[in-house]
């Protein structure tokens, strides 16, 4: 396992693209980009990832899907790389068993009986890949959205029925839809110059 | 300042009436959402405790379960050994009765049983109990259904899902509400503009016809297009002006007449006065004549005769000027027209005049005398223009408020361009008289409040309408009988 020296550590506070991130109220505490063996990588420390509501919906036995993904942008628009982390949150209120189901071409899932393990497991980040080196010498911005859906397909279509008055193609369905059909938007965290980054050393 | 037109003040006002309304409405569906939706917040509250409650009892007695069915499970992996009734006798006996059990080869199994009985959650909604039987060979597997459960976790989860909605929910409703109010106005709109237009259009087509009636253009007429309080008034402009048509065609013919009228009683006076001189004159060289010459005396005689017989000529054409300039004013009184027929018709015993008479015609009020006068007329010019064998026929008939006299000869008919000056004074086809003659008869019958017209009948010849009017009295009382 590689063992990273740090060379410098980028702390970046959310000033430095306020305006944005408080749009879609992203918190997290810090960010280290760093360049790995020719890839761009990130660590990262997401600070509550889950709102009490959404806390309350999983203590409930709600399944939660986590999403978090990130992509860096050149100023002209061209996606340079993306990375998506997608989880699955089960929680067996009878068992008391948290169940984090990671969706990956290498699925794995942990399983613990304390939310802290979870959260711990959801919030901190590291080494994403987010892209392979060269980069243009060019500005580039590093974005972010997250989706925290503690709902479920099944559980839409439960409370669908409960409803009755939100039935597919009606009047009230014009104005407000169970699905979500419209993904958060993504928000601009970081602009950097690929020559400035901090490239760690291989083990 | 000029003010806002009636159409946009129509329209104006309907939708302003509409948006009062809605908005009011809305207030105070709004107010009534509000305090729905505070009563279900209460409500949600006490919802929500009492779920939470009821998820915790749910808890427990699945933690209850499963410990029975450890315990359970703990009897019946020790001795004695038990067939299928004895082991459902024994979970009933614990109070576990809705089970399903299964004994099946232990070697089926594939759960370690070497530390005991195994209780586990199974397809998300079942406890399962493994054991391994006292003989050693087979294993019972128990099934325990947490349907009731599961029910009272999904209801927590859809709580909760609404619950987490419910802001948008009441946006929703609020904006649905809004949509069909704006539905509700736009629609209070397009009526109010088809209103405002449906009554102010056919008052600008009423204002056009008024205007034109100010220039003098009294043959503009409204198209009606339809039968409400709307339709009547066009209507009624519409009959104002043709009566306005009329009126003036009246006045017209009066002044025509009241100066023909004038001109016969001058020429009257003027030519009458010298006749007795000249006849008296002339009859005097006649007969102071003395001499011998019975040539001479012969030529003066001739000549006195023709003096005499054209001053008897003049004298007749100065009597019918006069006449005609001295029309009497009406005596009216109740008369059988049909009778007044019968009366100048026995005047003509060798013509061949045909009567169709309507019986029980009501009285009408007639100057005898100037309606003779008026038959007299029209049937001596049917004669004249049917020859020697021609044929006259006379009808009456009532209908609705007036009485109908027509006159049809078999001559040759008026010509359509002389029928509009015909009833005019010296307008005359024939070779004799002035032509005073129809215009005598359109005075008496126009004095009567009738009118005279002319067409050609359906047979050929000229046919003369009268139409004189039947007084209310004598309409009324047949109403009055019935």
């Amino acid at each position: 396992m590689a063992r990273f020296f740090i060379i410098h550590t980028l702390t970046v506070c959310l000033f430095a693209n306020v305006q944005p991130a408080l749009a879609q109220h992203i918190p997290q505490d810090s960010l280290y980009i760093f360049v790995q063996s020719d890839t761009l990588r990130l660590d990262a420390t997401i600070d509550s990832l889950f709102s009490k509501r959404t806390i309350d919906a999983i203590e409930s036995g709600m399944t939660t899907s986590i999403a978090v993904q990130f992509r860096l942008r050149t100023g002209r628009g061209d996606n340079l790389g993306q990375s998506s982390l997608l989880r699955r949150l089960e929680h067996d209120i009878w068992e008391g068993q948290y169940r984090l189901i990671r969706q990956s071409a290498r699925p794995d899932t942990q399983i613990t009986s304390h939310f802290e393990d979870i959260r711990h497991a959801c919030s901190e980040l590291r080494g994403i890949a987010l892209a392979q080196l060269p980069f243009p010498d060019e500005p580039i911005t590093l974005q972010m959205r997250i989706d925290v859906n503690p709902i479920s397909p099944e559980q839409r279509e439960r409370t669908r029925q409960w409803l009755k008055i939100i039935e597919k193609g009606s009047f009230l369905e014009f104005f407000f839809s169970l699905d979500r059909s419209a993904s958060p938007e993504w928000v601009d965290l970081f602009r950097f110059r690929p020559s400035a980054l901090p490239h760690l050393l291989d083990e | 300042m000029r003010s806002i037109p009636l159409r946009w003040r129509i329209i104006a006002s309907l939708i302003g009436l509409a948006l009062g309304t809605t908005l009011i409405l809305a207030l105070l569906a709004r107010h009534f959402l509000a305090l729905s939706l505070q009563t279900q917040t209460n409500v949600n509250l006490e919802m929500g405790s009492a779920l939470t409650s009821a998820l915790s009892l749910a808890k427990e007695n699945y933690d209850a379960k499963k410990r029975q069915l450890q315990d359970i499970g703990q009897l019946l992996s020790a001795p004695p050994h038990r067939d299928l009734n004895a082991l459902h006798a024994a979970f009933a006996d614990a109070g576990l009765d809705d089970l399903t059990l299964r004994v099946s080869p232990l070697e089926q199994i594939d759960i370690d049983l070497s530390q005991g009985p195994v209780v586990s959650k199974v397809e998300n909604d079942q406890l399962q109990l493994v054991i391994a039987l006292p003989d050693s060979q087979r294993a019972l597997t128990a099934l325990l259904s947490l349907e009731a459960l599961i029910d009272v976790e999904n209801a927590v989860h859809t709580y909760k899902h609404i619950e987490m909605a419910e802001g948008d929910l009441r946006t929703a409703f609020l904006l649905a509400f809004l949509v069909a109010a704006a539905g509700v106005v736009l629609l209070a709109s397009v009526i109010g503009v088809r209103i405002g237009f449906g009554i102010t259009r056919p008052l600008n087509a009423l204002l056009k016809g008024t205007r034109e009636m100010g220039r003098d253009n009294l043959q503009y007429r409204i198209p009606k297009g339809r039968d409400d309080e709307i339709g009547l008034l066009i209507e009624s402009f519409n009959q104002m002006a043709q009566d306005l048509v009329e009126n003036r065609r009246k006045r017209l013919e009066a002044e025509q007449i009241a100066a023909w009228r004038e001109i016969a009683r001058r020429l009257a006076h003027e030519i009458k006065n010298p006749l007795t001189p000249i006849q008296l004159a002339v009859q005097q060289m006649r007969d102071k004549y003395s001499g011998n010459d019975p040539a001479y005396q012969q030529f003066v005689t001739n000549c006195t005769e023709i003096v005499t017989e054209e001053v008897e000529n003049l004298r007749s054409l100065v009597q019918e000027f006069a006449n005609f300039a001295r029309m009497p004013s009406l005596s009216l009184s109740p008369s059988d027209l049909n009778e007044c027929v019968h009366n100048v018709v026995r005047l003509y015993p060798n013509a061949h005049i045909h009567l169709d008479l309507e019986e029980n015609q009501p009285a009408l009020e007639l100057d005898i005398e100037q309606m003779r006068r008026v038959l007299i007329n029209l049937i001596e010019n049917g004669l004249d223009a049917s020859g020697k064998n021609g044929q006259i026929e006379i009808h009456t008939h009532i209908s609705n408020d007036t009485a109908i006299l027509s006159i049809i000869d078999s001559g040759p008919g008026v010509p359509l361009k002389d029928r509009a000056r015909i009833f005019q004074p010296y307008v005359s086809k024939k070779e004799s008289g002035m032509g005073l003659g129809l215009a005598v008869v359109h005075n008496i019958i126009e004095d009567h409040g009738g009118h005279i017209s002319v067409k050609d009948a359906p047979a050929g010849g000229a046919q003369f309408d009268l139409h004189l009017p039947i007084p209310d009295r004598a309409i009324a009382q047949p109403e009055e009988q019935r």
